[in-house]
């Protein structure tokens, strides 16, 4: 996981700075700048972390040491990503705030906000939460659909990345369409994010997906492949989704 | 103790920098910080102070070790000898510049800027200056990567190297490419075997229109076919490009011929050889090197296009609609546009 957003960090380093160049093209829009090496070096640290709880310092520190960096909207990317995986969804939350702040487009930050109101819906949203995760999670896609290969970047990381953004794009509007009881198109999500990255927890639900459907046979073989994908929480849900899809009910 | 001479400045930066174009994304996250390094070894608890360090055995083993593992291009290697070194003498400055150069090569770029800054502490360098550019340059650093050419540039000012590094830069992130091919000519008056600062500027020339003068800046260094050596392949793909284009296709032919029998196995020396046979056309050579292109890299859509365009040409409508559908899905592929 947090390898993956590791490689999802580095691809939206690039991606903002040069998709600008060569897309939207804003003049003298280029990669961020350091303005003294000691800032640079600040930067590094964060991206050299070794763990979420070390990368969520290091981008701590930054923030409070170089509030104007250019560089600031992706350390609170990091830190997003680190707080996530260290399970701190209050703050993850708070981070893609200022994220969206500085870049309503960052697909990372949309995302992991889509992801976090898909878990969590809060209170002060009531029903407006599910148009909260689908516009969040759509405006990702979109943005990511516009995004070409960033020059320089070797091709298949670039589709790698991307890839992993649209799955959890998809995964969390095939989360959204179970919820509301729209089998079909939540069918449909999940068969795209499995698609573009197979893992056991996409195909879990895709299993519950076509469960609800009656496709018990899809249902089984989507439930066997996130036996075998796991982790061994999902591999054990899955048992038990086999078992109940062999039971009479069905 | 001169590590890295000006003449091994310019092989590095000659060989090595081809690799300049990975970017950030090349950086890996694994175990980037300096310290801690690898366990010391018992020689490294024996190794008390800096002289008794560098008399000591141990260290001249891991120090023609590094050798070796640069000569390997073995980087991931070359980091752990480094940090074996420095471990073992913390005030070697040669420790901390390979050290450096394995992050370097592994795209760890800001491991290996905080390297050759600690080699710099030790020992002011010519070649380490030009290295903490290169990093500087990976990570798009305007004003960092020009302090170091200057520095670099006054210590050291007859290496090309250094002149070939500024012009890429502004060749790759200013698209100017008149004052690239500044830098580009002044490192092949300091080195005129400069071979990539030689195919950088012909390219800066396409670039500006001046086609015949590219081409003679190339053939001039490609030279007779018999003193031709694995070093002019890359020349002669640029040559075989740029004929194609000026309409010399029995010139393009030649040269993509001999490229082919310089390097048999590299799948874009396979397709510069179709598309000039395509050009003169020779189907039956075009066929065999597009084919032979497509299986050397998979991943390669121009081969597709080209044997659609054969089969097309000779009514095979069925091969040439497979063919552009997989040109189409490579291309859309190396784009990052699928889904």
């Amino acid at each position: 996981m947090a390898q993956t957003n590791r490689t999802v960090l580095f691809a939206l380093l690039l991606i903002c700075p040069m998709a600008a160049q060569t897309i939207v093209q804003p003049a003298g829009k280029r990669v961020p700048q350091a303005k003294t090496r000691e800032e640079l070096d600040a930067f590094g640290m964060i991206l050299d972390a070794v763990s979420p709880q070390s990368t969520l310092e290091a981008a701590e520190q930054y923030r409070a040491r170089f509030p104007n960096s250019e560089f600031l909207e992706y350390a609170c990317v990091a830190e997003m990503q680190a707080a996530m995986d260290l399970s701190r969804v209050q703050l993850a939350d708070e981070l893609a705030s200022i994220v969206l702040k500085r870049n309503p487009n960052n697909p990372e930050a949309l995302i992991t906000r889509a992801e976090i109101l898909i878990v969590r819906p809060p209170d002060s949203l009531g029903t407006a939460w599910a148009s909260a995760v689908e516009d969040n999670a759509r405006t990702a896609l979109d943005r990511l659909r516009v995004l070409s290969a960033p020059p320089f970047t070797s091709p298949d990381t670039w589709v790698e990345t991307k890839q992993s953004m649209l799955s959890r794009a998809h995964l969390v509007l095939g989360q959204l369409f179970m919820n509301k009881g729209q089998h079909e198109e939540a069918v449909s999500e999940l068969k795209t994010a499995v698609a573009l990255v197979p893992s056991g927890n996409a195909f879990l639900l895709l299993s519950r997906a076509y469960g609800k459907t009656n496709q018990i046979n899809d249902a089984l073989t989507a439930a066997t492949m996130a036996l075998s994908l796991g982790p061994s929480a999902v591999s054990d849900m899955a048992a038990r989704e086999i078992q109940a899809l062999k039971s009479p009910r069905f | 103790m001169m590590w890295i001479s000006p003449a091994r400045c310019s092989r590095l930066s000659a060989v090595l920098l081809v690799l300049v174009s990975l970017f950030l994304l090349r950086y890996r996250a694994s175990a980037q910080s300096l310290a801690p390094f690898s366990i010391p070894s018992q020689a490294a608890a024996r190794a008390s102070d800096h002289d008794s360090c560098r008399s000591n055995p141990s260290v001249l083993a891991i120090e023609g070790q590094i050798r070796r593992l640069v000569n390997l291009a073995q980087w991931s290697d070359l980091e752990k000898a480094g940090a074996e070194l420095t471990s073992f003498c913390p005030d070697s400055d040669f420790g901390y510049h390979w050290l450096g150069v394995g992050y370097l090569r592994q795209g760890r770029s800001f491991a290996a800027i905080r390297a050759f800054e600690e080699s710099l502490q030790r020992r002011d360098d010519a070649g380490a200056h030009l290295l903490l550019a290169e990093a500087y340059f990976k990570l798009g650093q305007d004003q960092f990567f020009w302090e170091e050419i200057e520095i670099a540039k006054k210590m050291a000012p007859e290496e090309s190297g250094i002149y070939y590094l500024a012009g890429l830069y502004v060749f790759q992130t200013e698209d100017a490419y008149d004052k690239a091919a500044v830098w580009f000519r002044q490192a092949l008056e300091r080195n005129s075997g400069h071979v990539l600062a030689r195919c950088y500027l012909a390219l800066c020339l396409r670039a500006l229109q001046q086609d015949l003068e590219a081409a003679s800046l190339l053939l001039e260094a490609v030279g007779p076919e018999s003193r031709a050596g694995a070093e002019s392949v890359i020349l002669l793909q640029l040559l075989v490009s740029l004929e194609l284009d000026l309409g010399r296709t029995s010139e393009a032919f030649a040269h993509a011929t001999l490229a082919a029998r310089l390097a048999p196995g590299s799948a874009k020396v396979q397709l510069g050889l179709g598309r000039a046979a395509w050009h003169i056309q020779d189907q039956g050579i075009a066929l065999h090197a597009l084919k032979t292109a497509a299986k050397l890299d998979p991943r390669l859509p121009d081969p597709h296009y080209l044997l659609g365009r054969i089969y097309a040409a000779q009514g095979d409508g069925r091969g040439a609609a497979e063919e552009l559908a997989r040109f189409k899905e490579l291309k859309e592929r190396a784009r990052g546009t699928d889904q």
